[in-house]
């Protein structure tokens, strides 16, 4: 094979220009079959971003789109993908793809990881309602110092004492509802980013308990999302959340959902 | 208490960048942004994101002047504003030339529009809370 002009570059320069491609798996995919040294240089790009999925997907993100045992398959023909696999987003409804996934999480090394249940457009799943060994996987998976970031989408009361080994975690996503510590103290010292989606909590003593582990563990957020319903801001929940980082937020984002009529 | 009422949100001295996204009622929605806006002395940059349902063909029966005049009284001085407006309707979504055509008589926001202190998007804001509002 003809050497491309390309190739002629030192691979730190071309190992930056790939970079510059790492939310567009389908051109990165293309770059690598052009030349074995580009394949060399795009892999550990091309496989630091892995959305894993069982239905379809937003067509507009391109980032590798691999089903359950795709992944599965790929990690065990090729084991040092596992090195460079950084960032999982798991999109998954009801199927055995949890399983396949609960088999892979205990080998990764992951900075950032999403869950998001599809099984019903607007539905969600409980924690509890997740396979036992999928979420066994899950909680040793997140209890690391690599891990940096979680966000749980359609997943409801998930235990806030499931992150108290996380000691790296920067940004915590959770959706709709969660189960205090129980005086369980987490490990990272303070979040930095904190996303609350379509948040209800109305039964006070909750909402006391998540306020007592908010003090301590949110105090320093510099960003905080919130997908709201009216009556958890006329009960006070936004502004008493507020007080707690109000030295230190930096970026508000908050989602005011009116369920109105049609005007 | 409710919006009305006003809500008593904390003063955040660090605040430089807010965005709010509210959904349907443009009354409750110009309430929510005149109880929020002024405790934020330090805010920077907005983003507004405004999503409405109409239940018919007919866009411009919205009194905006409210927003209008909030955004130019300048307080706080914010230095940008990205106004994001996305209309559902009957028979589709409003065009960006329908929502912009609307709020073209409100001449006090189009002259922050000219001074560059407003930018009105042309491009519909998207992420996952508002396409479930939209239904995608």
């Amino acid at each position: 094979m003809d050497l491309l002009p390309a190739v002629m570059f030192p691979p730190e320069i071309l190992t930056e220009i790939f970079g510059f491609l790492t939310s567009e798996a389908p051109a990165l995919i293309a770059c690598s079959q052009a030349h074995p040294t580009f394949a060399q240089l795009i892999e550990p790009i091309l496989y630091a971003h892995v959305i894993v999925h069982d239905r379809l997907t937003d067509p507009n993100d391109h980032h590798l789109k691999l089903k359950p045992c795709q992944l599965s398959t790929l990690l065990s023909d090729n084991p040092r993908i596992l090195n460079y696999l950084r960032i999982l987003r798991v999109y998954l409804s009801f199927n055995e793809g949890w399983t396949e996934i609960a088999a892979i999480l205990g080998e990764l090394k992951l900075e950032r990881i999403q869950l998001t249940f599809t099984g019903t457009y607007y539905g969600c799943i409980g924690w509890e309602q997740l396979p036992m060994a999928f979420r066994t996987a899950f909680v040793t998976c997140i209890s690391t110092s690599f891990m940096k970031e979680i966000l749980l989408d359609r997943i409801e009361n998930m235990p806030l004492s499931s992150f108290a080994d996380c000691a790296g975690l920067k940004r915590l996503g959770l959706f709709y509802d969660t189960i205090p510590p129980s005086n369980v103290s987490c490990n990272f010292p303070h979040l930095e980013a904190l996303e609350l989606f379509d948040w209800n909590i109305i039964d006070l003593p909750v909402w006391q308990e998540f306020f007592s582990w908010a003090r301590t563990h949110a105090c320093g957020l510099r960003s905080l999302t919130l997908t709201t319903f009216t009556k958890n801001l006329e009960q006070g929940f936004l502004p008493s959340l507020l007080t707690i980082c109000s030295t230190s937020l930096v970026n508000l984002s908050i989602y005011y959902i009116n369920p109105r009529k049609p005007i | 208490m409710s919006w009305d009422d006003g809500i008593d949100f904390p003063a955040l001295p660090s605040l430089e960048r807010l965005r709010l996204c509210l959904f349907q009622d443009s009354r409750h929605n110009l309430y929510a942004i005149n109880h929020i806006l002024p405790n934020f002395s330090s805010l920077k940059y907005l983003t507004l994101i405004i999503c409405l349902k109409f239940s018919g063909g007919n866009i411009t029966h919205v009194d905006w002047s409210p927003l209008a005049d909030l955004l130019s009284s300048r307080r706080p001085p914010i230095e940008h504003t990205d106004l994001y407006i996305r209309a559902k309707k009957a028979g589709g979504e409003a065009s960006s030339a329908e929502v912009i055509s609307m709020l073209s008589s409100y001449k006090n926001l189009m002259g922050l529009v000219e001074a560059g202190y407003i930018s009105i998007k042309e491009e519909k804001y998207s992420d996952v809370h508002v396409n479930k509002f939209f239904n995608f």
